[in-house]
């Protein structure tokens, strides 16, 4: 999180939601500049076509959610689905931290199984941090990063999942992040386990 | 978050390549137990052994969950033995090595290294202790493995001690003639022999080591094998270098896999880790051979020539991805080729395509020696030795390690099947081209004087 907005600032989280295009991060940039907003955070993807950012900005004061919704709304496609909401001063605390694992399944591709894995991550307090899909050989491959609480015992963990997830079709496997990071990142492993 | 193909390309070498951590092995010092007392002696020994490694098995259980990822084997590798033998008798060895079996079942590790003596240049009176003791203490033990240094480059080759302990060779499979002579499959002489090696059963806890430090031993035959597959499917026409660099990327892998692992370990138990040595080292399991990548490579027989250039290329890239991968490479760390263990080698071994000529030729270039070969029960020691003094030879003159660990099989002729199960493997009972002839040779006794190139000051 940044620090505090100054009081004769404020904060808005904007997402935007578009057919892809050469040219929308500058367009919405553009109009964020044009509102004297100072953008802080800020991550995009591109899924199937379609191009979908996420950030916060801040504004003087005077700035609405409202302005920069309506200014973006001009700026951008008619199909654009732009959101803009007063970012709040701290995170919400009811998001888990934790270690960072990585989830993965695999299996055929059928309606259920992310409610599935997801189910099972929310009966166990584990939070979703990233998401993305991959297909190999036929098969799709959900890969996700996740906060485990660090009291969970990851023995019983691991089983848990393998077990529910077997009904569905997929082989499931819980890994710390370490060992990919590990395996396919250079510098000392000291370091890694150090952080 | 982390690249997809990242995170695949780890999730297919855990998930269908067999990459485990084959062994994290807890080095202990066990000097401060020496005693004249051996009551006290053997006491101490145990105790402290039990002191230090009561948590290994919990500790690795906990890493080996975290990551996913199977630890294999937990072991322990004590200092040399002989150090603690001196001023007792064959019984107090006896009695010691059947202390460090009872602490290794106490603390739940399978086998439990360094029941061992540095003799490349003389033998003190503990180290005859206990090299007169083995096959009496290796009868009566299951978890404890035993090896002696008989040559370095510095020092040359001692003569004496190989023809002794080539006796006691003999002696030991005559001991366990019940399992075939699996005692011997607990022995293995060096040439060169590291400090710090993880895998048995040559682990010991060498000289100017840590009171206590974690080495781990990776191995990961499948996961190589199957870079080099998925190469060779989508180019036929890759050359070796590009097979080299292929290997040495998976070696790169695999080898932070195991110092990840290690140093978590080291780090719940407090202490130092040491080093990852990664070694190809087969498991009787077909998808994890060596001879397997070997065949990937066009050696479609093994023991046909191009065989040697193939290990020494497996070899050689092995150790320049691991030594990218981390500055705490060591032990052995290559291309291991223990025919018993490796159902490829087995196989070729049994076929009569790959003979001990062979073999030997290939340890020159792979990282240790003849591991796990079946000779006949009519074996002498003098063979025995003569096989032990060729490896020596290779091993003083090209500055590496090498190894034997050899089983003459009571009774068993040429061409017989054995099977000691588990890790161990099977194959069939070998013999040299011309297993006698060199007697007087090796009787001469005395040393193989070190070769001029150890004259480096």
């Amino acid at each position: 999180m940044h620090a505090p907005c100054p009081p004769e600032r404020r904060r808005f989280i904007t997402s935007v939601l578009v057919p892809d295009r050469v040219g929308l991060l500058r367009d919405v940039t553009r109009g964020v500049f044009s509102l004297e907003g100072n953008i802080g955070s800020i991550r995009q993807t591109v899924v199937d076509g379609f191009f979908n950012l996420v950030f916060t900005s801040e504004h003087p004061s005077q700035i609405t959610p409202e302005a920069l919704r309506a200014l973006l709304d001009s700026t951008l496609e008619s199909e654009a689905v732009v959101t803009v909401l007063d970012s709040p001063e701290r995170a919400p605390a009811t998001v888990p931290q934790g270690a960072r694992f990585v989830v993965t399944t695999r299996g055929a591709d059928k309606p259920g199984t992310i409610f599935a894995i997801t189910s099972f991550l929310v009966d166990h307090n584990i939070n979703i941090e990233d998401w993305m899909v991959e297909e190999e050989e036929g098969k799709v491959v959900y890969i996700a990063q996740v906060a485990v609480p660090e009291a969970a015992d990851f023995r019983l963990l691991q089983e848990a999942f393998r077990d529910a997830m077997a009904p569905h079709g997929l082989t499931a496997l819980l890994c710390h992040e370490n060992i990919f990071r590990a395996t396919n990142e250079i510098g000392t492993i000291k370091a890694l386990i150090e952080v | 978050m982390l690249a997809r193909q990242a995170v695949l390309s780890t999730i297919r070498m855990v998930r269908e390549e067999n990459l485990d951590v084959r062994a994290v092995t807890l080095g202990i010092n066990l000097n401060v137990c020496a005693n004249p007392d051996p009551d006290r002696l053997v006491e101490a020994v145990y105790a402290r052994i039990v002191d230090k490694a009561g948590s290994l098995v919990r500790f690795c259980n906990e890493v080996s969950d975290k990551y996913g990822l199977p630890i294999v084997n937990k072991r322990i590798a004590v200092s040399p033995v002989s150090q603690l033998l001196e001023g007792h008798s064959v019984e107090t060895a006896v009695r010691l090595c059947q202390a460090l079996d009872a602490a290794a079942e106490q603390v739940k590790i399978d086998l439990l290294g360094g029941f061992t003596a540095l003799v490349q240049r003389g033998i003190t009176p503990g180290e005859r202790t206990l090299i007169e003791s083995l096959p009496q203490a290796l009868t009566v033990t299951r978890r404890v493995c035993s090896s002696f240094n008989v040559g370095t480059t510095k020092a040359g080759i001692h003569v004496d001690a190989v023809n002794l302990i080539a006796r006691k060779v003999i002696e030991t499979a005559e001991m366990t003639r019940a399992s075939r002579g699996f005692g011997c499959a607990k022995i293995v002489v060096f040439a060169n022999m590291p400090e710090d090696n993880p895998f048995m059963a040559g682990a010991m806890l060498g000289p100017g080591q840590p009171e206590c430090v974690i080495n781990v031993g990776v191995s990961g035959p499948g996961v190589v094998k199957r870079a080099v597959d998925r190469l060779v499917q989508a180019d036929p026409a890759a050359t070796l270098d590009e097979i080299a660099e292929e290997i040495k990327h998976t070696a790169f892998r695999v080898t932070r896999t195991g110092e990840l692992i290690g140093r978590e370990v080291a780090d719940r138990l407090g202490i130092p880790f040491g080093v990852v040595d990664l070694s190809l080292a087969p498991t009787p399991r077909v998808g994890d051979s060596v001879g397997e990548i070997y065949q990937s490579m066009g050696v479609s027989r093994i023991g046909a020539p191009g065989t040697t250039a193939a290990v020494m290329l497996l070899n050689d890239a092995v150790k320049k991805g691991g030594s990218f991968a981390s500055s705490a490479v060591g032990g052995l760390s290559g291309a291991f080729i223990p025919v018993m263990e490796d159902h490829a080698l087995s196989k070729a071994v049994a076929e009569g395509t790959l003979t001990l000529e062979k073999l030997e030729a290939m340890t020159a270039v792979c990282s240790v020696g003849l591991d796990m070969i079946l000779l006949p029960g009519s074996t002498t020691a003098e063979t025995v030795a003569g096989i032990i003094l060729d490896e020596a030879a290779i091993g003083i003159t090209s500055r590496k390690t090498t190894g034997v660990r050899v089983i003459p099989v009571p009774g068993a002729q040429p061409g017989e099947f054995v099977d000691f199960g588990g890790l161990f493997g099977s194959g069939v009972v070998t013999q040299p081209a011309s297993p006698g002839g060199a007697e007087a040779f090796v009787n001469r006794g005395g040393q193989i004087p070190a070769p001029i190139h150890s004259l480096m000051n």
